[in-house]
């Protein structure tokens, strides 16, 4: 593994690009902090975003924050509860904290309507999966 | 680049060097570069009055500080008017803010409106965050704090501070039911033309 930063960005994006999903996720971590690149949380939504369509839990808690937020992404509370819905049912712990603190600032029929996404997701293929 | 762009709308360098392949906008982004006004006009002025929205905005910035010209409120007007109504959303954004404050010409919200509405119709962030002012303190519009919160959210997404800054203040005073309903729009709004 590459040491600098700007160096294991080069090799994640390549990765990527391939269809990778903990490289699009790792990406996304990068422009979220800045991290060898120019902050962006538009850019940090896009990979958070290829990566949570596969199912990366930790891809679909940070989109959810950063729909909770409205970082990069118009703030919708009904998609950041659908992420940390399906982040939640994907292991990832945070995320029913996260979605258990967004609650309280949603309409019912917000929460309905997130529910419902929620049963309506589908996981997008990887890109390996589809070439066999 | 883009958001560079509009974070200053006065900087015409950032945003004669944003297209590739004209070169004589290249020749007069490197003469502004260098604080050569005089040099830059003599590129800008002629594609301006061949009808290029870009030297015609630049134009209009030079009149509008008075870089290489008399500073002249109405040659600005004019110029900006004329990139404004080839969509051009730099241009736009400059006229809301003139008719907006009334610099060099009545203050008029109803036209503020309209040029700010077209620029953040096409995307722009600083325009958005200014067309939900409007919207909240019912300038030109009956006020609607449900809009204004769309626009902010709008420009907020895009990473302008004063968007989200204004969001959170227009939201901490809105029902849960008015933000689930500009979220809503918010979540519908596609860029004008996409």
């Amino acid at each position: 593994m590459p040491r600098s930063g700007a160096e294991a960005l080069k090799w994640w994006r390549a990765a990527a690009e391939q269809g990778d999903t903990p490289a699009q996720f790792n990406i996304g971590v990068a422009y979220d902090n800045g991290q060898g690149v120019p902050r962006s949380q538009n850019e940090a939504a896009k990979w958070y975003r290829l990566a949570a369509d596969k199912g990366h839990a930790q891809a679909q808690v940070n989109l959810g924050v950063l729909y909770d937020q409205g970082n990069g992404v118009p703030q919708d509370f009904v998609y950041a509860y659908m992420w940390f819905n399906l982040a939640a049912s994907n292991g990832a712990r945070v995320a029913i904290k996260n979605r258990d603190a967004l609650a309280p600032r949603m309409t019912q029929g917000q929460i309905d309507e997130a529910q419902k996404f929620t049963r309506e997701w589908k996981p997008v293929a990887p890109p390996a999966a589809q070439a066999q | 680049m883009k958001r560079a762009c509009n974070a200053a709308v006065f900087l015409v360098i950032a945003c004669l060097a944003a297209p590739a392949g004209a070169a004589p906008m290249d020749d007069a982004a490197a003469a502004l570069r260098r604080g050569d006004y005089a040099t830059a006009l003599k590129v800008i002025r002629p594609l301006a009055e061949q009808g290029n929205a870009m030297a015609q905005f630049n134009l209009g910035v030079s009149y509008d500080q008075g870089w290489g010209v008399p500073q002249d409120a109405a040659e600005a007007l004019k110029w900006y008017r004329l990139a404004a109504d080839q969509g051009y959303s730099l241009a736009q954004q400059n006229l809301g803010d003139i008719y907006s404050s009334g610099r060099g010409v009545p203050q008029d919200f109803a036209q503020a409106l309209k040029w700010y509405r077209l620029a953040a119709d096409q995307g722009n962030a600083f325009a958005q965050n200014n067309l939900g002012l409007m919207h909240e303190k019912g300038q030109g519009v009956p006020q609607d704090i449900v809009r204004a919160h769309l626009w902010f959210n709008l420009s907020g997404a895009q990473g302008h501070e004063q968007g989200l800054k204004n969001r959170d203040r227009a939201g901490a005073s809105m029902t849960r039911e008015q933000i689930a309903e500009a979220q809503k729009l918010a979540r519908g709004w596609k860029p004008a033309g996409k």
